[in-house]
């Protein structure tokens, strides 16, 4: 079943409040102290989607109070990747595009996470996909 | 809620500051007094929270606490997220190894492809305010 990040913060974090607004710049922001995550309300639905599921990222792997830095940012990009993307969705989408735009576009993410999920894929999802695109 | 690490380190200059003043708790709620403000004072207990870590201010506490000891306003913010190193530093002279870290945050946000350390800092300060009021109009809307 495809993931739903606004199903699932909806269910584990119940007491976060997630709103659009106008973030001049910034993707999302969270505040830890006030339970509030902040999405840029110019952004796509797909690229909202993928910035909600990083929140929640950060969220489960607990990045609460540490130095903002970019070892986490990977961590929570990689973490979102993997939750957004279904190998098996991800194999069909590539069967009907070799295009990273059009095969994240309909994956309903944004490109950046289509290419972290691909960047570290296991080497058994990347055979999968090998023996799929092969036999097309 | 407490404090992380950013905040904490904020709250220790406040605390260095009342022991250097020889100020009790009371003494800084006193000089929170604004006589140009119906305001009360800062409340003890919540001086208590703010310097025993368990609490973190809201920005309009921390503006008050500011002024008590006469430090520019935003002071403490700008502490909790590594933008100023201590509260007597110029801003815009950050120190060599402030601008080589990334910035602390007790806002976590991503950082948009591309911009430089310096970029990402002139974003995120540029912004500090706008982002408190949207995240405290959220927090109320709950």
């Amino acid at each position: 079943m495809t993931y739903s990040p606004w199903d699932d913060i909806g269910d584990r974090y119940p007491d976060w409040v997630v709103r659009f607004a106008d973030l001049r710049g910034m993707h999302e922001v969270m505040s830890w102290d006030r339970g509030v995550i902040l999405l840029e309300q110019s952004r796509t639905i797909a690229e909202r989607r993928s910035d909600l599921a990083h929140a929640i990222g950060h969220l489960d792997l607990e990045h609460r109070g540490d130095t903002f830095n970019r070892k986490h940012e990977e961590a929570a990009s990689r973490y979102a990747a993997k939750m957004l993307i279904d190998l098996d969705d991800l194999i069909e989408a590539m069967q009907w595009s070799d295009r990273y735009a059009s095969v994240a576009e309909s994956l309903r993410i944004d490109l950046p996470t289509l290419l972290k999920r691909l960047q570290h894929l296991h080497p058994a999802e990347r055979a999968a996909i090998q023996r799929a695109l092969d036999a097309r | 809620m407490a404090q992380n690490p950013g905040q904490r380190r904020a709250t220790d200059f406040v605390a260095e500051e009342l022991a250097r003043r020889g100020w009790s708790y009371a003494d800084l709620s006193r000089a929170t007094d604004r006589p140009d403000t119906d305001d009360p004072p800062v409340d003890v207990g919540t001086i208590g929270d703010f310097l025993a870590y368990a609490r973190w201010p809201k920005v309009k506490t921390q503006g008050r606490i500011e002024y008590a000891l006469n430090w520019p306003p935003g002071t403490i913010r700008r502490i909790s997220l590594g933008v100023l190193d201590h509260p007597g530093q110029a801003e815009g002279e950050p120190d060599t190894e402030t601008v080589a870290a990334d910035v602390q945050y007790d806002l976590n946000t991503r950082r948009p492809e591309g911009l430089s350390d310096q970029e990402w800092r002139s974003i995120v300060e540029e912004n500090m305010r706008h982002l408190d009021y949207l995240i405290d109009k959220a927090a109320k809307e709950r």
